[in-house]
């Protein structure tokens, strides 16, 4: 297990960047759960209350003269 | 072999060349390079646009869905310059004014940043077309597209009219933002294209003006270059009478009202005298001046002209 590791072995800063990085990308995905969370709840929102609108004058013309 | 130590992770030989631009091992870059490579200063005006756009079109739109469509067109323009970035790395890295984007100081792979601009531009398309609509998100993937394809791929390089077909592309935010408000592509809001398409030439010109050195330098045919100082001055010229020409109409279509015409007219006037001082001066440290100055003053005018639009709005008197 003494194996010797080849290969570049990133500095403090390169350390630090990588990190930095991460956890930006990090609160990217959770602010886009967010926001598809918030949009799905307002077009659902927006949807339902279109289905539930009264009929229009003409539909109910339209229905009285079936 | 170089030895620059960990810098040397991202330049590979190749053909016994540095490659500068190839792929590295160790992606070493901070999140300010990344950033840096959606050009935020231009992506900032486009926001701004786009926002116009949403503002002045009939109708409403929810302000979650408002903000979505501002994030979509953001990122879409966003991803644009990372394209564009990645496509033009050989040339930024050759002038001065944009030898220290990311790509050509070595800090981001261009295989990386043509990546995250492919990534960023479906994304936004995508969430333009799921979320609001796919009028909006037709037309965002088209600027894209436009702005990559015709403008950096194909006319950059080989055209002197470059900027003027090009400029296309940056018009668009505010048809974007519109579109995602009414889902249809109207005439009122063909006339803020109008504006920025305008608007683009002189704008453009007058940095090449007193960046010609730069442009000559890494084989951009830009109008000063290959037609010359003069004739770039005259053609600056005609196309502000045209621009302040074409910023009246939205007053007289209603979607603007009397401090909108009023803005517009001083403005414009302003924008005139600027380009009528490049046109005369021709002097060599005062010329320079001249066109600096015109740059300058070109985005101010522009910011006030759809700053007045957002206002008139805001305070209902449009």
């Amino acid at each position: 297990m003494n194996e010797k590791r080849e290969g570049y072995s990133l500095s403090a800063i390169e350390r630090r960047r990588r990190r930095r990085r991460a956890v930006v990308l990090g609160w990217i995905l959770a602010g886009l759960a967010f926001m598809f969370f918030i949009t799905t709840i307002v077009r659902l929102k927006a949807n339902s209350r279109q289905a539930a609108m009264p009929q229009s004058h003409e539909s109910r013309v339209e229905t009285r003269e079936r | 072999m170089n030895n620059l130590g960990a810098s040397s992770s991202y330049q590979r030989m190749t053909d016994g060349h540095i490659d500068r631009f190839a792929p590295c091992a160790v992606v070493r870059a901070d999140i300010a390079d990344y950033f840096a490579l959606l050009k935020p200063r231009v992506m900032s005006l486009v926001v701004f646009t786009a926002l116009v756009g949403i503002v002045v079109a009939p109708g409403g739109i929810h302000p979650w869905l408002g903000l979505v469509s501002l994030l979509c067109i953001a990122v879409g323009a966003g991803a644009s310059g990372a394209l564009n970035m990645a496509f033009d790395a050989d040339i930024d890295a050759v002038m001065r004014r944009t030898a220290n984007r990311p790509i050509p100081r070595g800090a981001i792979a261009r295989d990386e940043a043509l990546g995250l601009g492919l990534v960023l531009s479906i994304g936004a398309v995508s969430m333009m077309g799921v979320f609001i609509n796919w009028m909006a998100a037709g037309l965002l993937a088209f600027a894209i597209t436009f702005y990559v394809l015709v403008y950096t791929i194909w006319l950059k390089r080989r055209s002197a009219h470059n900027i003027v077909i090009g400029g296309a592309a940056g018009a668009l935010p505010p048809v974007v933002g519109w579109t995602a408000v009414t889902g249809r592509i109207d005439l009122d809001s063909l006339a803020l294209f109008a504006i920025i398409f305008l608007w683009t030439p002189p704008h453009f010109w007058a940095l090449a003006l007193y960046r010609c050195e730069d442009y000559r330098r890494a084989g951009i045919p830009m109008l000063p270059v290959t037609a010359g100082r003069d004739a770039a001055r005259k053609q600056i010229f005609i196309y502000s009478l045209l621009l302040v020409a074409t910023s009246f109409p939205p007053y007289f279509s209603g979607i603007a009202g009397p401090a909108y015409l009023v803005a517009a007219i001083a403005l414009g006037g302003l924008f005139i005298i600027a380009a009528w001082r490049v046109l005369r001066i021709r002097a060599a440290p005062a010329c320079e001046r001249a066109a600096r100055q015109m740059f300058g003053f070109s985005i101010l005018y522009l910011f006030m002209l759809f700053a007045m639009l957002l206002a008139e709005r805001g305070f209902g008197y449009a």
